[in-house]
């Protein structure tokens, strides 16, 4: 019964590692926001492997129901990966609009340029 | 510098103002004639873009739409480019009025400021807001005094005018969503001299504020939110 759990519980870890690494391969994730990924996977199959390691940290924490040092390390972590996802939009924004705006200049740019070079004929 | 010899850029940003972008652009020939007007077109919907461009004037056209504080620094970048000395933003709905840019420009001339705000306060026909917008107004106004040890009356104002020192700053760096309060706080933050100059405004003709009321709220929670933080942060320059 609890190996047929841990079975499925390190399968699982290793799912997320591959699939991971997997995306990184065909590149669809870039290495520096696949880190936070790799490493959850990484503590799933630890906890997996070594199922006494939840009770010792819930023990050492004076927590009674060990699964909840799971839940609450997810949520912790969750939350703080969107946070993450935050930082790295605003990011982004802030590269989006500097390009518009340099996009802008040199549309006006090219246009008197084109204009100085290729003159309306007045017929 | 003499008054005459400085050269001036003014930066008008518009957003769907095809209705008002012609008399705006004619509004500031004929008191400006020198100056070379900028118009900024946010990714208008409309015909602003061709108006501006067929008055002949120097049109940025952005790709997408940035928002007021985007398509400000957008002009600023480009007056820093061509190395003007003196800066003018001035709205395209035409709220402001071009016979009042001289009045702006006179202390950044004698060199008694980096940056003139022109205020709808102060003046013969001082401006009274309705009673909300003057309570946000009011909140702007001590908040920043709070926080800068200076009182600007008009935070919100939109006509303002730069000297290269303060285009330079600004060009680098812009706030963004709602920038004006935000802008004043980073310039006195960061040893600007910035002065009002009472100036009169037109009432928008649309009658309704731009603004509507769950949106005042978040604009408030979000001017008083990003003040307090731009005051936080440490000054970037000081290099006189």
């Amino acid at each position: 019964m609890e190996m047929r759990i841990q079975i499925i519980a390190v399968t699982l870890s290793l799912l997320v590692i591959l699939l991971v690494v997997s995306l990184i391969r065909r590149r669809k994730l870039r290495e520096e926001y696949s880190l936070v990924w790799l490493a959850g996977g990484v503590v799933l199959l630890v906890f997996s492997l070594w199922r006494d390691l939840l009770d010792i940290i819930a023990r050492a924490l004076g927590v009674y129901y060990a699964p909840a040092v799971l839940l609450l390390v997810t949520i912790f972590f969750g939350g703080l990966s969107f946070l993450h996802f935050s930082v790295v939009i605003s990011a982004h924004a802030e590269q989006n609009k500097n390009m518009a705006q340099e996009i802008a200049l040199l549309k006006e740019k090219v246009r008197r340029l084109t204009e100085k070079n290729s003159p309306p004929v007045d017929s | 510098m003499s008054p005459g010899s400085a050269t001036l850029c003014i930066i008008v940003p518009a957003f769907n103002e095809s209705a008002n972008i012609r008399p705006v652009i004619d509004d500031i020939r004929s008191h400006q004639s020198a100056a070379e007007v900028v118009v900024v077109n946010d990714c208008s919907t409309d015909d602003t873009g061709a108006l501006a461009l067929a008055a002949g004037v120097t049109v940025l056209g952005l790709p997408f739409n940035l928002g007021i504080g985007g398509a400000v620094q957008t002009g600023l970048k480009y007056a820093l480019e061509t190395g003007t000395d003196l800066t003018v933003q001035f709205d395209g709905d035409g709220q402001h009025l071009a016979e009042e840019i001289n009045a702006l420009l006179i202390p950044l001339q004698s060199d008694d400021a980096d940056v003139v705000i022109g205020s709808r306060f102060g003046g013969r026909d001082s401006y009274t807001p309705p009673f909300l917008r003057k309570l946000g107004i009011n909140l702007l106004k001590y908040t920043n005094r709070m926080l800068t040890g200076r009182t600007i009356a008009d935070n919100t104002s939109g006509f303002r005018a730069y000297n290269r020192k303060a285009l330079a700053f600004l060009a680098d760096s812009y706030p963004q969503d709602y920038p004006e309060p935000q802008a004043v706080v980073e310039l006195l933050k960061n040893g600007f001299r910035v002065v009002e100059v009472p100036v009169r405004m037109r009432e928008r003709s649309g009658g309704l504020s731009s603004i509507g009321m769950l949106a005042s709220v978040y604009y408030m929670i979000k001017v008083l939110l990003s003040n307090f933080i731009a005051s936080s942060r440490r000054p970037v320059r000081k290099k006189d």
